[in-house]
């Protein structure tokens, strides 16, 4: 299995790769600039779109190559095929984050990076098994499309519905508990926050075996 | 019979358009098959079939005598698969190839890679986008036959190759083949590829096999006649076919040339009956027209 991971580092992820240092100058330089504390900030976007550009470029190279068939007439089991996906994709993502983390942990003069990373993180993972759910559903050029215009919907969406949902002072109220919630509870916060990126991530590569070991290559 | 290599009995499938119709024929061991067809026929759906990336509807498909469905990885591991669209990634070479697929095969052999890679005049360190079409093929060739497969599926191998590439390509199969005693089978719609490597003759047209014998058998009772007849208006035996009469002289096709037509022929033809072979290419274009024409009959 860690052969197919490796290999699927090294080809499918490549230039995936290659742009990690590159998170992690962006961010010193952004760090900086603007101060640890604002280009923290900053993670969750960097973070989310290195890991949708990662998981793009692999369909695109699986896609250019006809790796499915390739896979599906080698003698490898389908879940190993998915499985080696989606434990690259995990690697790819946590070499983000580090990519990301240790700029402004240094920066910021302590030896832990913020939040905002382990949100981005977890924010990575999370799409990160969505769209390879998306993939082997439906193949890399639905993918792209769906992420494409997804990616947008979901960020103006969030905007509109917030808008629409917490408007004025109930919102305001909502916001409020869901902060002081969060404070009291605190040392559970980033554990109930860990299990909930690891069910969606485990649950869509379920889905994604089921998939992929019954589809049909026409 | 029970050590068919691959069988395929009543193989249906449906698609928006086409049906791949009942679809039977058997690859005994040693045996090169040439599955040929038109562009459309059906082979590549037949092959997918096989290959367990598409299901049957009904009939039944056995590799080595088991059920793709059921034992599929065990079937694959004695299996050698090069189809048209070449599937490697660009960037590898072909000792990454090797590497990758002697993790795949237990039945793997480098030095017989590295042997085939030498024979074929493949570069191994060059990456795969750098590499001719030809080159590309025969790398593919190469990694589809290292581990020994006992069966060997090739899809239209040689498409969009020049006439020289593929030649050479055909060549080194035909090599191979000739030495190792292998199952193969091996599609393509150039039925000229099929001249110099196939024994067994499968022809699909429009999703059914019209035709699955030994390439001798189908080329021996296929023949173009050509006599003299002291009456230019008489009548002919129904076994001829594409009859052509120019004045008393007449040409004609048979595919069942035997004694019977011969004696036949013998008391209507002003003397002797001269028959030549056909090439496959013919017989495979006579095949296909005359199953074209029965289906526009039916209509």
């Amino acid at each position: 299995m860690i052969w197919l991971v490796w290999s699927d580092l090294s080809l499918g992820h490549r230039s995936s790769l290659a742009t990690v240092p590159l998170a992690a100058v962006l961010m010193t330089v952004l760090a900086l600039v603007m101060g640890p504390g604002e280009a923290a900030a900053l993670a969750l976007v960097l973070v989310t779109m290195m890991a949708w550009g990662a998981g793009l470029r692999a369909a695109y190279e699986d896609d250019k190559a006809d790796a499915w068939t390739l896979f599906r007439t080698l003698p490898i089991a389908p879940a190993w095929v998915v499985a080696s996906r989606y434990l690259s994709g995990l690697v790819l993502t946590l070499l983000f984050g580090l990519a990301v983390a240790l700029p402004l942990a240094l920066l910021g003069g302590g030896p832990r990076p913020p939040v905002t990373v382990y949100v981005a993180v977890g924010a990575g993972i999370v799409l990160t098994g969505l769209f390879q759910a998306v993939y082997y559903r439906f193949g890399y050029r639905t993918v792209s499309t769906w992420f494409r215009y997804g990616l947008l919907l979901v960020v103006f969406g969030t905007m509109l519905l917030a808008r629409l949902l917490l408007p004025g002072a109930g919102g305001a109220t909502f916001l409020a508990g869901l902060a002081a919630w969060a404070e009291a509870n605190s040392a559970l916060l980033p554990f109930l926050m860990a299990a909930l990126v690891a069910v969606i991530y485990v649950a869509s590569w379920l889905y994604a075996t089921s998939v992929f070991a019954r589809k049909e290559l026409t | 019979m029970n050590g068919a290599i691959l069988r395929l009995e009543g193989v249906t499938r449906e698609f928006p358009g086409f049906v791949l119709d009942r679809v039977s024929f058997t690859l005994e061991p040693g045996y090169v098959m040439g599955f040929v067809g038109p562009n459309g026929a059906g082979k590549t759906t037949t092959i997918k079939l096989i290959l367990g990336l598409l299901r049957a509807e009904a009939g039944t498909i056995t590799v080595f005598g088991m059920d793709m469905r059921r034992q599929a990885l065990a079937i694959k591991r004695q299996l050698g698969y090069l189809g048209e669209k070449l599937a490697l990634p660009d960037g590898v070479t072909a000792e990454w190839v090797a590497a990758f697929l002697s993790r795949c095969f237990p039945t793997w052999d480098g030095g017989r890679f590295q042997g085939y890679l030498r024979r074929f005049g493949v570069p191994r360190n060059k990456p795969v986008r750098a590499l001719s079409k030809g080159n590309r093929t025969k790398l593919a060739l190469a990694a589809a036959m290292a581990h020994r497969p006992r069966l060997l599926i090739l899809d239209e191998p040689t498409s969009g190759l020049d006439p020289l590439v593929r030649h050479e390509v055909i060549e080194a199969l035909r090599d191979v083949v000739a030495e190792e005693d292998r199952s193969v089978l091996f599609s393509t719609h150039i039925v000229s590829d099929h001249e110099a490597i196939a024994d067994f003759v499968t022809v699909i047209n429009d999703g059914r096999v019209i035709a699955s014998e030994p390439r001798d058998r189908l080329t021996e009772r296929w023949r173009r006649l050509t006599f003299r007849v002291d009456d230019p208006a008489c009548g002919l035996d129904a076994r001829l076919r594409d009859v052509r009469r120019q004045g008393s002289h007449v040409t004609a096709v048979t595919d069942d040339y035997c004694e019977d037509l011969r004696r036949t022929l013998g008391r209507v033809a002003s003397g002797a009956v001269e028959a030549s072979a056909l090439s496959l290419e013919e017989v495979f274009r006579y095949l296909v027209g005359s199953n074209r024409s029965r289906g526009a009959d039916d209509i």
